[in-house]
């Protein structure tokens, strides 16, 4: 415990729910412990034509001047010096750089096109538009202030209580579920069958 | 003051409410509300708390206000933080700074540096478009 304490450690934010991660500096790979879906937490540079069908990380994209990206990207940050076509769903910023090229939809909170690039596509830019999750209600419909840490946070102690008493129904789960006023666990293993590998 | 005036001599107040049509050489700064089109060579600044309804083509138009509507420049368009803009946006540079909002259609391009100014052909930018990724493809 002491070694993990002492690792340096940083901030990713899930490309899919938005939510904190808190990883180790060095790793290049992770469950998201909210939504449980694996995030690449690499940079890529693309530098020459790249015939992938999407790329989703959280770490930045950044397509060099003679790159070119047929498809969907999910970044952090992007920047576009070579040519993009496809959508991007960025949670941080869109750079467009002068020798860019970049056609299709964006969605993102900021952005910048420099003199002389050239982008075509629909634009959604604001804050927080990217994903948002759902806000969560009870049987009797009031809304539950539940961020993602403390439901996270909730999962976890569940998964840990029933590592420690043995597995219980989830029927019960359930029931004790609704008792509490707490939304129903979601399942990690189906949100980890259902992901596609996007390498 | 004197540089904000020398750069925007025209100034709409903010308890103006101006429909119709404006045409300007030089610059305008919108501190109320308009509602209608704007067809200029010059700048405009469309302050916060102002609010532009309609079809604008301008030289470099910076928003800190709300805007809807078509905007086509030929310079530069700038969105602050506050700004709110709904609409087709053609320009040659665009900046848009963080919790500035903007939705529509976007479309950047050297062909739009002339487009505001003077009707551009219909078939330009297809093949300018075409054009512009083969030098980037040789490498």
């Amino acid at each position: 415990m002491a070694r993990l304490r002492m690792a340096k450690s940083r901030q990713v934010r899930c490309i899919h729910c938005g939510a904190s991660n808190e990883v180790a500096q060095r790793a290049m790979s992770i469950f998201c412990m909210y939504c449980h879906k694996r995030l690449i937490l690499e940079d890529y540079v693309i530098k020459s034509f790249q015939g992938l069908k999407g790329y989703s990380t959280c770490g930045n994209v950044v397509v060099e001047k003679g790159g070119q990206v047929v498809a969907f990207v999910q970044a952090n940050n992007l920047d576009v010096r070579g040519i993009l076509r496809g959508n991007a769903e960025v949670l941080g910023r869109v750079e467009v750089a002068s020798t860019g090229f970049l056609q299709g939809d964006v969605c993102a909170p900021a952005l910048t096109v420099e003199e002389g690039a050239q982008f075509k596509g629909f634009c959604r830019i604001g804050p927080r538009l990217t994903t948002q999750r759902a806000p969560q209600s009870d049987s009797q419909g009031n809304s539950l202030p539940s961020t993602p840490l403390q439901e996270g946070s909730s999962r976890l102690s569940k998964g840990l209580e029933r590592q420690a008493g043995g597995n219980k129904p989830e029927a019960d789960e359930k029931k004790t579920a609704a008792q509490t006023g707490a939304a129903p666990p979601v399942r990690a293993v189906k949100a980890i069958s259902t992901r596609r590998k996007s390498r | 003051m004197s540089d904000s005036n020398g750069e925007y001599p025209t100034v709409i107040g903010p308890d103006a409410v101006f429909k119709g049509e404006l045409k300007f050489d030089k610059g305008v700064r919108l501190l109320g509300q308009f509602d209608g089109e704007i067809a200029t060579k010059g700048n405009l600044l469309v302050a916060e708390g102002a609010q532009l309804q309609g079809e604008v083509t301008a030289g470099s138009v910076r928003v800190d206000g709300v805007m809807k509507g078509n905007l086509s420049a030929t310079g530069k368009v700038h969105l602050t933080a506050s700004a709110r803009l709904e609409g087709d946006l053609k320009t040659t540079r665009l900046e848009v700074a963080d919790g500035a909002t903007f939705t529509g259609h976007l479309t950047v391009g050297p062909q739009n540096g002339k487009a505001g100014v003077t009707p551009a052909p219909t078939s330009a930018p297809r093949t300018e478009d075409k054009a512009k990724p083969a030098p980037a493809a040789k490498k």
